[in-house]
């Protein structure tokens, strides 16, 4: 469903449109290598940007109220907002909410406050129970988004001649909150292509296994390899594990009708067992350790700074792959078949469509994906792969692609956000000592109110938006029944 | 006798829409009163507004007498107006007598002796569940929530025979039942002299009454269930509406599953029915049931409203005819007052040809070839039996025939869409038989399908998509895998044109568009395509006067450009005014083809009711 006013050519499209191929190849390459040349430095402002965003906001609103004055003052604003934030007011008001019964979780969960009340004292109580709470979400808050006057500190310094040392360290926060979200986008894009073909692929952490322990078998198998061919083998071998692992799923759901929730979930359990068994056993490194060699460097997925920022090539891949899908959805002839399917099986067919061929290549094209993500924690994070590596992202993708509407731009979006609750939830742990299952409280939350947007609305007072039921509808068929 | 429900001057406003413009009528007791208009002409907006779904912008609603805001179902439900919907709102899987209770829910607090019993009960618990949180012992426990359970069953009691309940709003009960609940565990704290913990018992009580009051109405809803069935079965004797109140409504037929949503009116005391578009989902068998059942209900002094944009239906049933063009009132008229020409004109607004007019065909060389087919429906039961028929260019065939005869099937085994057991399907020489409806759509072959939700349409998808269902990877609508935007909007724009699909924008969600109109985005998707042989399914069912004069004449159109047509419907007049010549079909057969020209109803009648033919089979040759 691509809206009508997307494709407008601005003047520079349409005069690239027009060069000849080899015109348009070069002017391609010598943008990527620009920007492969630039990406530490663009990254680094990325980064920068994330922990001072209170900062870009209004230097955006700014901008924009500079623009509108220009173009009709205060109604064209308005206008201009309401347009591209319309479909964030539940998500967002989501978050809030969740954000804030999760808080009276963390408030009203401490034996000591409740101590202090059955005394009688009231004052004492909310004292502690609002000081749990200033703490803990204070330390989410640094352990996501990084603590923003060391950043402006940093920066300022770092302008003044000093190293860049001091802004790398500061900027941590941002680049863990994104380091998480890069298996959540690849794995969430992988759910929300299946959503779009009116697939449930629960499988998505199988599939991320399987991709995983692909591209590490290639990666420690080869070595004296040039990064330049064994980097790309290892993530397309893993990336093509992944999409046959899941296409089991999708040939027998078209060839037998086999419902594609209970094969996934059943090749989840095989992926585990078959992964316990070999890391285990005959590609174990040394006794005991029921891990994998670490890969060859050539398979290294480069970083862009030094450390602690951990933040690798994978996010820039997650982000192509989040563009990618969103063309080949959106404005390729195959996407549209894939939607017809999802959308209406039957019109599908009616329309000469296979119904049965692209449940197959939705189903290995999300295979893919989540294979993907695993690659990217293989070759980006760990370098090899243990026992109970299964950390929960293909079941939270799920989630991101109900939160991102199954639209890759609202997948990517989820996905830095359960990155930044992620990341932080490990720092509230260690310095405010709350579990870090109050993030998953809060992830669940965000979900509730999501798939039930007439809570936020009735608590708001929200008025009706029909359009978001459509999608909806969308997304219930996968259960198929 | 004054009118039990009054409307006066109802406008509704939607973006770009005056969907009601100024409508007044008025419904007398005991009366029946249609509402006719085509697709879009405001009816379903009007009853919405009786049901309270939508707010009218202006006007007055008048019930027995006094004014009234109907802000939502359960205000209408309370004025005594139900409403049926055109498609049910019952749970497939839940019993006829469970979907009839459900919803009836307590929706005002009344005094009676089981409403203290269950909040007795309720507060109870809760107070039990709460001193464990602050009272130290067993025995303070059990006192505590005994203590409580009396008061609080006192203070329900006393709130209800006040009448401070009687709306069914959860703020009021929280706030009442909150303080009631509160100071009760505070007085209860001091009583057993624990001060110190009155702010944590504070606390609880606002939570109890809030988690009370679902537990309040589930509970009262249990209990009602007992003599549910019974008030059922009295309900269905009374009116003649037969139906068995332990049956799943998943195994009922359609007509009986409508008779459940008009004893859940009923039961909930409905004095004014509303039905909305009551005979589109049935049958012609269990549309005369319907209307024995409205006239008994009219005849007790219920009150009925249906929308129809059946002239015949309407003037069958109705006592008053209200008609309805672009959300204004057009006219008004009784049946036996009035004709079927004039309701339509007053519906369109202009002279309606309820008659097709064409000329003799001119059939030229044979483009469909069917020889011994047969199938299987869906449960593998034989729907084809060795059918043999052909389609000349130039001349339409209508295959007549109940619902149910194996046409359906017929239709998807041309098109590819169900596979053939035996026999053979040629399109123009080409054996097509078990091809993909890819295949047969590329050799020139347009499918108008029967179900055009389910099948022709891709609902959730704008109308430029729904545009190119079958062509959208050829060129120009794509080069290579990429689809180019510009040229399917370009078509978009043109077909919307020329086939005059009324929409503000072709990014309209096809399921945003009324009936008339979707029918008119296959038709236009069909149509514009390079074809020869055209098949055509039920193409007007559900269609205003209006929409299937147009339809009509388009697929004579195409007849005369050279197309052969295979019509397929269960309207007969429809087949007798549109076919050359008329093919009957009885239980997977062709019992008989004949010419157009010299056949009457009643001989069809007999072959669809499957008599054999008498005689003369016009010379037409088979196969």
């Amino acid at each position: 469903m691509a809206d009508k006013q997307a494709p407008s050519k601005s003047g520079w499209g349409q005069r690239i449109v027009q060069l000849p191929l080899w015109a348009r190849l070069a002017c391609a390459a010598v943008l990527t290598s620009a920007i492969v040349l630039l990406s530490k430095w663009l990254i680094l402002l990325l980064l920068v940007a994330l922990g001072l965003w209170p900062i870009v906001l209004l230097i955006g609103l700014v901008v924009l109220g500079l623009v509108s004055s220009r173009r009709g003052g205060w109604p064209w604003m308005r206008a201009w907002l309401s347009a591209r934030l319309r479909g964030l007011v539940v998500p967002t008001l989501s978050v809030a909410m969740a954000l804030l019964i999760g808080g009276l979780v963390i408030m009203f969960t401490d034996r000591a406050v409740y101590k202090a009340l059955g005394d009688g004292l009231v004052g004492e109580a909310l004292g502690l129970a609002f000081g749990n709470l200033a703490r803990a979400y204070a330390a989410l808050y640094q352990g996501a988004l990084g603590d923003p006057f060391r950043i402006l500190t940093a920066l300022g310094r770092w302008l003044g001649g000093e190293g860049i040392q001091r802004l790398v360290g500061a900027v941590r926060g941002p680049s863990d909150s994104l380091v998480q979200s890069v298996p959540y986008i690849f794995a969430g894009l992988a759910v929300a292509l299946g959503f779009r073909t009116g697939l449930f692929n629960i499988g998505a952490e199988g599939q991320i296994g399987i991709g995983w322990l692909a591209a590490v078998i290639i990666g420690f198998s080869f070595t004296g390899l040039p990064a330049a061919i064994h980097l790309p083998l290892s993530i397309v071998v893993g990336a093509i594990a992944g999409g046959l692992w899941a296409s089991i799923a999708g040939i027998l759901k078209a060839r037998t009708g086999a419902h594609e929730v209970i094969t996934t979930i059943m090749l989840n359990y095989v992926s585990f067992r078959l992964s316990d068994w070999l890391l285990c056993g005959p590609l174990e490194f040394t006794q005991g350790t029921c891990r994998t060699r670490d890969i060859a460097t050539s398979a290294y997925l480069p970083r862009f700074l030094d450390h602690p920022v951990t933040l690798h090539w994978g996010f820039v891949m997650a982000l192509l792959a989040a563009v990618v899908a969103a063309w080949f959805l959106f404005r390729t002839t195959w996407g549209f078949e894939l939607r017809t399917v999802g959308a209406n099986p039957d019109a599908a067919r009616y329309g000469g469509m296979s119904v049965a061929g692209n449940y197959t290549l939705a189903m290995f094209l999300s295979g893919c994906l989540a294979g993907l993500a695993g690659v990217s924690q293989g070759l980006g994070i760990t370098h090899n792969i243990a026992l109970g590596f299964s950390a929960g992202y293909g079941f939270d993708s799920i989630a991101l692609a109900l939160l991102g509407k199954s639209h890759p731009a609202g997948v990517v979006a989820a996905s830095i956000l359960f990155g930044v609750l992620r990341a932080g939830a490990g720092r509230m742990q260690s310095v405010a000592g709350i579990p870090t299952e109050i993030v998953q409280i809060v992830q669940s939350l965000v979900i509730v109110f999501i798939a039930a947007p007439a809570i936020i609305r009735a608590i708001y007072r929200l008025r009706e938006a029909r359009r978001e039921e459509i999608e909806v509808t969308i997304l219930s068929r996968g259960w198929g029944a | 006798m004054a009118p039990i429900l009054e409307v006066c001057n109802a406008t509704k406003r939607f973006p770009g829409v005056l969907a009601n413009d100024r409508v007044s009528f008025s419904l007398d007791r005991g009366e029946i009163l249609a509402f006719l208009g085509e697709n879009g002409a405001g009816k379903s907006t009007l009853m919405n507004i009786l049901y309270g779904l939508y707010a009218p912008d202006e006007g007055d609603i008048t019930v027995r007498g006094a004014s009234v805001a109907i802000n939502d179902p359960n205000d209408a439900i309370e004025l005594g107006i139900g409403m049926v919907h055109q498609h049910f709102q019952l749970v497939p899987v839940f019993t006829v007598a469970e979907n009839i209770v459900m919803g009836t829910e307590p929706t005002r607090f009344s005094f009676s002796w089981r409403t203290l019993g269950i909040a007795g009960g309720a507060a109870a618990f809760l107070g039990f569940v709460g001193s464990v949180f602050a009272l130290d012992s067993v025995g303070q426990w059990l006192v505590a929530s005994a203590a409580g359970g009396a008061a609080a069953a006192g203070i329900y009691g006393l709130v209800a025979l006040l009448g401070l309940l009687s709306r069914s709003g959860f703020r009021r009960y929280f706030a009442i039942s909150a303080v009631c609940s509160g100071a009760l565990f505070v007085v209860l704290a001091l009583a057993l002299g624990d001060a110190g913990r009155i702010p944590l018992l504070v606390f609880l009580a606002l939570l109890f009454a809030a988690a009370s009051f679902p537990a309040i109405r589930v509970l009262s809803t249990a209990l009602d269930r007992g003599t549910a069935a019974r008030r059922i079965r009295a309900l269905s004797a009374q009116y003649g509406l037969a139906v068995d109140p332990d049956a799943l409504i998943e195994s009922l037929p359609v007509g009986v599953q409508q008779r459940v949503e008009i004893i859940k009116t009923l039961y909930r005391e409905a004095e004014i029915l509303i039905l909305d578009e009551p005979t589109s989902v049935l049958t012609p068998q269990e549309t005369e049931e319907l209307f024995q059942i409205m006239r008994a209900l009219a005849d007790q002094g219920k009150s009925i409203t249906f929308i129809s944009h059946k002239l015949k239906e309407v003037m069958s049933i109705a006592d008053r005819i209200i008609v309805l063009r672009n959300g204004r009132v057009a006219g008004e008229a009784k049946p036996a007052e009035t004709s079927e020409a004039e309701l339509a004109e007053m519906m369109v607004g202009r002279e309606v040809a309820l008659a097709v007019e064409k000329g003799p065909a001119a059939p030229r060389e044979v483009v469909l070839e069917v020889t011994g087919l047969t199938a299987e429906d869906r449960r593998h039961q034989p729907a084809l039996r060795r059918v043999d028929l052909f389609v000349r260019a130039g001349e339409v065939l209508g295959v007549a025939g109940v619902q149910g005869n194996g046409q359906t099937e017929l239709v998807e085994v041309l098109t590819g869409l169900r596979p053939a057991t035996s026999g053979s399907v040629r399109v123009l020489g080409r054996d097509v038989t078990n091809a993909p409806p890819r295949a047969i759509t590329e050799l020139g072959v347009a499918h108008v399908p029967e179900d055009r939700q389910r099948d022709g349409l891709v609902l959730p998808f704008p109308i430029f998509d729904n545009l190119v269902l079958c062509t959208y990877y050829e060129p120009p609508f794509a080069k290579g895998p990429a689809v180019q935007f510009d040229q399917l909007y370009d078509y978009a724009e043109r077909l919307v044109g020329e086939f005059d699909v009324r929409t503000p924008s072709i990014a309209l969600p096809a399921q945003n568009l009324s009936g008339g109109n979707q029918q008119k985005v296959i038709v236009a998707r069909e149509f514009s395509r390079p074809i020869k042989l055209l098949i055509a399914a039920q193409p007007t069912r559900g269609l205003d006067v209006g929409s299937i004069e147009y339809i009509h004449r388009r697929l004579i159109e195409k007849r005369d450009e050279g197309v052969g047509v295979l019509l397929v419907s269960v309207e007969l007049d429809e087949i007798m005014a549109l076919s050359d010549r008329i093919a009957v079909m009885y239980e997977g057969r062709i019992v008989g083809t004949v010419n157009a020209d010299n056949v009457s109803r009643e001989q069809l009648g007999l072959l669809m009711a499957g008599a054999e033919p008498q005689g003369e089979k016009e010379g037409m040759p088979v196969g």
